[in-house]
């Protein structure tokens, strides 16, 4: 049930759109490699291209990276990495405290 | 010079083997670099210059894909908490100025030795500065894996917390109180082996660990930002000049956002001196490397004979053993991992027979 829960969670929909994103965006520089060498490599001002060019990458390529690694169940740990000291447990199971009806007269 | 570097880049073949090799040296080096904060990308360089990709080139193409993989490390390692902001510009301001001095050391070298001795240069900057500091990180690790308990703030780092130097600086994440001007000889290290080996982490973070009294997680995380700082401003530097071949960058960066990830995400899942152990394993093993490459360049300034066929032998084991220890380093943090996945699992099931048991009493 709970593993269930787990897996209706997984971002398979964010993953699968930034993962066409990516494939997108390297099959259009890919594509056009002759062209976006020759501008990229002029240096001066467009050196903004290559830098722009890589921002925009890792922002596209590290959230599909991102959502891929989720789906995958490769998640942040949920014991704790580092000790801590530690708590006591407690033994019995007490009862949540219920709302009662008092009259203050 | 500009023209150059466009010819030059032109006319680098990539094939499917190659597009390989940089996507999984990516990856592996994104793995290391999210884990232990850099030390990732060494490989590349001269893994490139390999596959034909002239030097420059290699260097601007290595450089443009490490700031942003930092950047995606340390946005990652920042939403859990473990990056000192302060603590990373602090030390990238002052890195930079160690950058620069170590340029001017580079070209004075290579105008009085050439570039033998600029390779002799920085190959003995490599076996000193990471036998030493590697070899006291790996014990230390040892001692923590062996003896167990909490990592301990070094004697050094208390003694110069409690010196009371104005301007007193409080990094809350890393939950230290120092002078601001014992940050600033470890950032100037940092920046000066950047500069020499490429590779500043190697000094940043047990700087930060052991001089500063930063914890391995908080001091790996923060290196991320320093490795930002100081990519972008040599990415734009290398761009203006038109030498950075974007496809390579793209390629290499593939990879290395999903290593990078995953290496932060492994952060959360060890104990802190794994990472420790780590970096004092590959820093030791890159020594061994770069050592071997020592004899052919005193070979070339003259100082001993080596013969030919063996300079070529020992500059290939070189290679060799530098991509071992990239893949060394990766296999201790996967297989970290992997363990505290296989024991987080195992309470998990102690649970679901727990809570089978009370529902067949009720």
């Amino acid at each position: 049930m709970a593993r269930q829960q787990e897996e209706a969670g997984r971002p398979v929909g964010k993953m699968v759109l930034f993962g066409a994103i990516t494939a997108g965006l390297y099959g259009a520089v890919f594509a056009h490699s002759d062209w976006v060498m020759e501008h990229f490599t002029r240096g001066a001002w467009y050196a903004a291209l290559p830098v722009a060019t890589v921002f925009l990458f890792s922002f596209v390529h590290g959230a599909f990276a991102s959502h891929l690694w989720s789906v995958l169940g490769v998640g942040v740990s949920r014991k704790p990495a580092q000790p801590s000291p530690r708590k006591t447990r407690r033994l019995v199971r007490r009862r949540r405290p219920q709302p009662q009806l008092r009259l203050n007269a | 010079m500009q023209e150059a570097a466009q010819e030059a880049v032109r006319f680098i073949d990539l094939n499917l083997l190659s597009v390989l090799f940089l996507f999984v040296v990516g990856f592996i080096g994104g793995l290391v670099s999210g884990f232990i904060g850099s030390g990732g990308a060494f490989v590349l360089t001269p893994g490139m210059m390999s596959l034909g990709v002239p030097g420059a080139v290699a260097v601007a193409s290595n450089m443009c894909h490490k700031f942003p993989k930092a950047m995606v490390g340390a946005y990652k390692r920042f939403k859990y908490g473990q990056v000192d902001l302060k603590l990373g510009i602090t030390m990238a301001a002052t890195a930079a100025i160690g950058v620069q001095v170590g340029i001017r050391i580079q070209q004075w070298i290579l105008s009085v030795w050439g570039e033998a001795g600029s390779d002799l240069y920085v190959s003995l900057a490599f076996v000193v500065v990471l036998v030493s500091v590697g070899g006291y990180v790996f014990r230390d690790a040892r001692r923590l894996a062996k003896y167990g308990g909490d990592e301990k703030t070094s004697s050094l780092a208390k003694r110069l917390q409690s010196i009371e130097l104005p301007p007193m600086i409080h990094f809350k994440t890393a939950n230290v109180r120092i002078s601001f001007w014992f940050t600033v000889p470890v950032g100037f290290a940092t920046g000066m082996l950047a500069a020499t080996i490429a590779v500043g982490g190697f000094i940043g973070v047990p700087g930060m660990i052991y001089a500063i009294g930063a914890s391995s997680l908080v001091a790996s995380a923060t290196e991320l930002v320093i490795a930002f700082v100081m990519g972008f401003a040599g990415s734009v530097n290398w761009a203006i000049h038109g030498m950075v071949d974007i496809r390579l960058t793209l390629i290499i960066l593939a990879g290395s956002l999903l290593g990078v990830q995953l290496g932060a995400i492994g952060t959360t899942m060890v104990r802190q001196h794994v990472i420790k152990a780590v970096m004092g394993t590959i820093m030791l093993i890159v020594a061994m490397s770069r050592a071997m490459a020592v004899p052919k360049y005193l070979g070339k300034l003259g100082l001993v004979e080596v013969p030919a066929d063996l300079g070529d032998l020992l500059s290939k084991l070189s290679f060799a053993t530098m991509c071992a220890g990239l893949g060394v380093g990766a296999a201790m943090i996967l297989g970290a991992m992997w363990k505290s996945r296989v024991k987080e699992a195992q309470p998990t099931e102690a649970k679901e027979v727990l809570e089978k048991s009370y529902e067949a009493a009720r």
